[in-house]
């Protein structure tokens, strides 16, 4: 007993010796480096590597590798350069022996940056506003794909209770919005409002947000903007690092966990895999005042992955499955307007529960299942070609209790299988300073249904050539691409009926960007662009009643395909951590819109009269500004400045649109604590969020009003707790501190129920790693 | 450089394996038939006193996708009479018929029908069936008209699983038609 005393006193002592002797340094630390190629992950020899604070160049060796022994603590500036990699700067605060790996960009010298494997903080800072790194990804770890990229400023959910949200570009959602996961293009049913994008965030290392019409490369249909999901780097070097992220929060007591393991064999150099995993279950969400019924959901993702690389090959491959069983908010599945009508007019919504995860009628079952593989050859130093196949299982079986089926099989369920390529060549000079993607990619798809009828069966198919060029002269880039696409739809079965229908479209995207580098801080880029979509089959032929929207649609078999004219200007000054600001301001008017249009009369089922909308074409204009920014008051404190604002209008009948993120203002003052020997990057944060009216809805077409503004207070905070080797990472956040009711304008539920109440999180991240395997 | 090819070709034909793994593990395509989409077409209103028989009905017959409108039958009943009113329901769009109302008996302990008398229509409504629980379900009625009026009849179908207690406003309706009512 006496022995354990001493030992917590020793402990103690041992402690606070250390914090008063943070103050002086010990110059004993050692750290080493590699420098390699970002695109091919081969180590770039004889590198030159500058540190400003030694004032001394070191050459690193033929395999990239360089080190500096009897360092002190502190702050440390590495300047690294390499010939045909674009030179670049990075900033460490060195405080214990460190390995690190230099990615450096072989080009584009618009997005050079360079990457470091074990991101700190420090680093991070520095993000782009329309990039999400894994820093951001941790501290949202267990949150949707939309909820995580609301960090972005000007980036929106269009959700369906708590559980489902669908990102929203621009104010443009769905079939508008492509999503890029690991390459591949993402083919879900995603026409429906309420079917969230397929993807486990934890297989993220970075999230990029293209609002125009770039990423020409992928596709040439994206109208609101492209998503592109990038999973961090396989190892490079031999050993194995794996993690384990679990979260819990308070709301809907769900509790998640992830888990990745990767590594390298130091017997099969050029071998290198991860197995990663996540299982997540959540129960019913409780608001200010009551909870939603049948709102659990249980998700379960794997995901493996491997490379190959030898001398000029690279071969990849992975698979992924998304699993996720969720159920439909008792109160938001109402039988037709009547009903609707009197959800609207309770105050809280007729069937209330208490807590619980059991999932009931209604439901959803989604499976998606994604294999790809791939191969990159180095033809030279200049010319590289890549070819990538994919194939793509998306199950969407959809449970309801309806008069006169069993309750095991589904009411609806959808099969869509989806098999595509890429060719892509590409070419870069030596001095980077021009550099080309040329290729192709084409899909084939197929759509099945079974149950009621909503949307038909039919094939898919799309080939695309595209050609893409960006040029840097001095301080000006110029990137300009174009892609041509054309596109064959076959439906197949409608009603129950085999029917024979064929449609197919032909267009040409086009985007011409211009940046200009002032200096090291400020640059300014304008775009213009153009692209157009095919209308989809649920746009074309869908006739029913869409499951849990109390609505009835019908297609409209004489659309055309919509056509966006993007035009942005964007104005981006960073200058380290100290300040970051960044203004961009978008126009995009969309010929041919497609909408669903109100009928003035309901139609008149058995189940009741249901309000119906046709599928509509028109014209509309979209524009909008999205500012940020964040500014270092001193080393301590901190603050930052979101804000969205955007008008949307329907140009032919002079109206406004439906479901348009209203403005957004987001505040948070930070405050990080000194450096501390056992704790790192301590920071506490007051964030608020105050979201205006939509008044530019019009409430007579809308099933109730826009729902009132809000102000939202919430709390943050983070530490790394250091140990031996990497630093554990905690995150904690209390979201509506002050158990707010409120409605959100994009949220399909505002309906019938508030929004989820105070909702504490908390999110621990405990890497392992060895250099053995 | 043969090393290379040969691993990868190993490489190559582990993927493609996993691929095809994969592709047979989920059917890529529902089995035919197996699920059928399910229609309700038919309301059928019996009203009997002694021998004398009426039958009105609501039909849709191309169901709830449909887009056109179901239509309703007026009721026309004698007043100051007793009525016996039989609810079913049906689905015509199969051969032969489907009586969807003995699932309703089935699952009577979450299903109730509602009878919604306009003001101004002189009849009065009471149940003449209960469920396992003694809550009423609503397939057996009666229906007393008294003088002559006009009004509409509502015939509201709840579905109800684990929460009726005899509330209309619990649960979402399966079937919900309006009748126009004559009493002569």
């Amino acid at each position: 007993m006496l022995q354990k005393n001493n030992f917590i006193i020793l402990f103690v002592l041992l402690f606070f010796t250390q914090l008063i002797c943070q103050g002086q340094e010990s110059c004993h630390l050692h750290f080493e480096a590699e420098v390699l190629d970002k695109a091919t992950k081969q180590s770039l020899p004889f590198s030159i590597v500058e540190v400003q604070e030694l004032k001394s160049k070191i050459q690193t060796d033929e395999k990239g590798f360089f080190q500096i022994k009897d360092l002190c603590e502190g702050p440390y500036t590495f300047i690294i350069s390499h010939i045909g990699s674009v030179s670049d700067t990075i900033r460490i605060i060195l405080k214990s022996d460190i390995h690190k790996d230099f990615f450096l960009v072989p080009s584009e010298i618009a997005l050079g940056e360079l990457q470091i494997r074990d991101k700190k903080k420090s680093e991070i800072l520095n993000s782009n506003s329309n990039k999400l790194n894994q820093y951001d990804l941790d501290r949202k770890s267990g949150e949707n794909l939309g909820t995580i990229l609301k960090q972005l400023p000007g980036l929106n959910t269009l959700s369906t209770g708590t559980g489902i949200s669908k990102p929203v570009v621009t104010g443009l959602h769905s079939i508008r919005v492509i999503t890029i996961n690991d390459g591949v293009r993402l083919e879900g049913q995603q026409w429906g409002s309420e079917h969230a994008p397929e993807i486990d965030p934890n297989t993220a290392g970075q999230i990029q947000v293209e609002k125009g019409a770039g990423a020409l490369q992928y596709s040439g249909e994206a109208i609101g903007g492209v998503i592109i999901v990038k999973p961090p780097s396989l190892r490079s070097t031999p050993g194995w690092n794996a993690y384990i992220n679990s979260n819990i929060s308070s709301v809907n007591l769900r509790g998640g966990i992830s888990g990745m393991f990767e590594g390298q064999f130091a017997k099969t150099p050029g071998f290198s895999w991860r197995l990663q995993g996540t299982f997540m279950k959540a129960g019913n969400t409780k608001t200010p005042t009551y909870y939603l019924k049948n709102t659990g959901y249980q998700e379960q993702d794997f995901s493996a992955s491997a490379n190959y690389h030898k001398n000029k090959i690279k071969l990849h491959a992975s698979y992924k499955i998304y699993q996720l069983n969720l159920g439909i908010f008792a109160g938001s599945h109402i039988g037709n307007l009547t009903d609707l009508l009197t959800a609207f007019q309770s105050e809280e919504p007729i069937d209330k529960d208490r807590f619980r995860y059991q999932i009931a009628l209604p439901s959803q079952k989604i499976n998606h299942h994604t294999a790809s593989m791939g191969m990159g050859y180095l033809l030279n130093t200049k010319n590289k070609l890549d070819i990538d196949y994919s194939y793509q299982f998306n199950k969407r079986q959809e449970f309801d209790k309806i008069l006169g089926r069993e309750e095991n099989k589904p009411a609806i369920e959808f099969y869509l299988n989806t098999h595509s390529g890429d060719i892509n060549w590409r070419h870069e000079n030596a001095n980077s300073s021009y550099i080309s993607n040329i290729g192709c990619s084409g899909f084939l798809q197929n759509n099945y249904y079974a149950g009621s009828y909503f949307i038909p069966e039919y094939g898919l198919q799309n080939i695309g050539v595209f050609s893409i060029h960006k040029i840097t002269v001095k301080l000006f880039t110029l990137e300009a691409g174009v892609r041509f696409d054309s596109k064959w739809q076959h439906i197949t079965r409608m009603k129950q009926l085999d029917v024979d229908i064929r449609h197919n479209w032909m267009g040409l995207s086009a985007n011409l960007g211009i940046l200009y580098q002032f200096d090291s801080h400020l640059s300014f880029d304008a775009q213009i662009g153009t692209s157009w979509r095919a209308p989809h089959a649920v746009e074309l032929y869908s006739e029913g009643v869409h499951h849990g929207a109390a609505a009835f649609e019908k297609g409209n078999s004489n659309l055309g395909p919509e056509r966006v004219y993007n035009t942005a200007i964007n104005m981006t000054y960073s200058e380290g951590k100290l300040y970051q600001a960044e203004v961009t301001v978008y126009n995009k008017y969309i010929k041919n819109y497609i909408y669903l249009q109100p009928r003035t009369k309901p139609v008149l089922t058995i189940r009741g009269a249901f309000p119906a909308f046709d599928y509509k074409q028109t014209d509309a204009n979209f524009l909008g500004t999205d500012i940020f920014f964040r500014i270092k008051l001193s080393n301590a404190f901190d603050i930052s400045e979101k804000a969205s604002i955007l008008f949307a209008r329907d140009l032919l009948n002079k109206n406004f649109l439906p479901f348009i993120p209203p403005n957004r203002f987001e505040n948070s003052i930070g405050y990080t604590l000194p450096i501390h020997s056992r704790l790192d990057d301590v920071r506490i944060e007051l964030n608020t969020t105050y979201v205006t009216r939509q008044n530019l809805a019009d409430d007579n077409q809308d099933l109730v009003p826009a729902p009132k503004a809000y102000f939202l207070i919430g709390f943050a905070g983070e530490l790394q707790v250091k140990t031996k080797k990497e630093p554990i990472q905690v995150f904690m956040s209390i979201d509506n501190l002050f158990n707010k009711k409120y409605r959100d304008y994009m949220n399909r539920w505002r309906y019938f129920a508030d929004e989820a109440g105070t909702n504490f999180s908390i999110r621990v991240k405990i890497p392992f790693s060895s250099k053995d395997l | 450089m043969k090393q290379i090819q040969k691993k990868t070709s190993k490489f190559m034909v582990a993927t493609l394996s996993i691929i095809f793994l994969i592709s047979t593990l989920d059917s890529c395509k529902p089995k035919e038939d197996d699920n059928p989409e399910e229609v309700i077409t038919t309301l059928k209103l019996t009203f009997s006193e002694g021998s004398n028989t009426k039958v009105f009905q609501f039909k849709d017959a191309d169901g709830l996708g449909g887009g056109l409108d179901g239509v309703a039958d007026t009721i026309v009943l004698d007043s100051s009479k007793n009525y016996r009113l039989v609810v079913e329901v049906l689905d015509e769009s199969t051969s032969p018929l489907t009586v969807v109302s003995d699932e309703i008996l089935n699952e009577g302990v979450d299903h109730q029908f509602f009878f919604n008398i306009s003001t101004g229509l002189m009849m009065t409504h009471a149940y003449d069936d209960l469920d396992s629980k003694g809550l009423p379900i609503g397939l057996s009625n009666k229906i007393n008209s008294s003088t002559a009026s006009t009004g509409t009849l509502r015939v509201n179908l709840k579905h109800q699983p684990g929460t009726k207690n005899g509330s209309q406003a619990i649960g979402s309706s399966d079937i919900d038609v309006s009748f126009y009512t004559i009493i002569k």
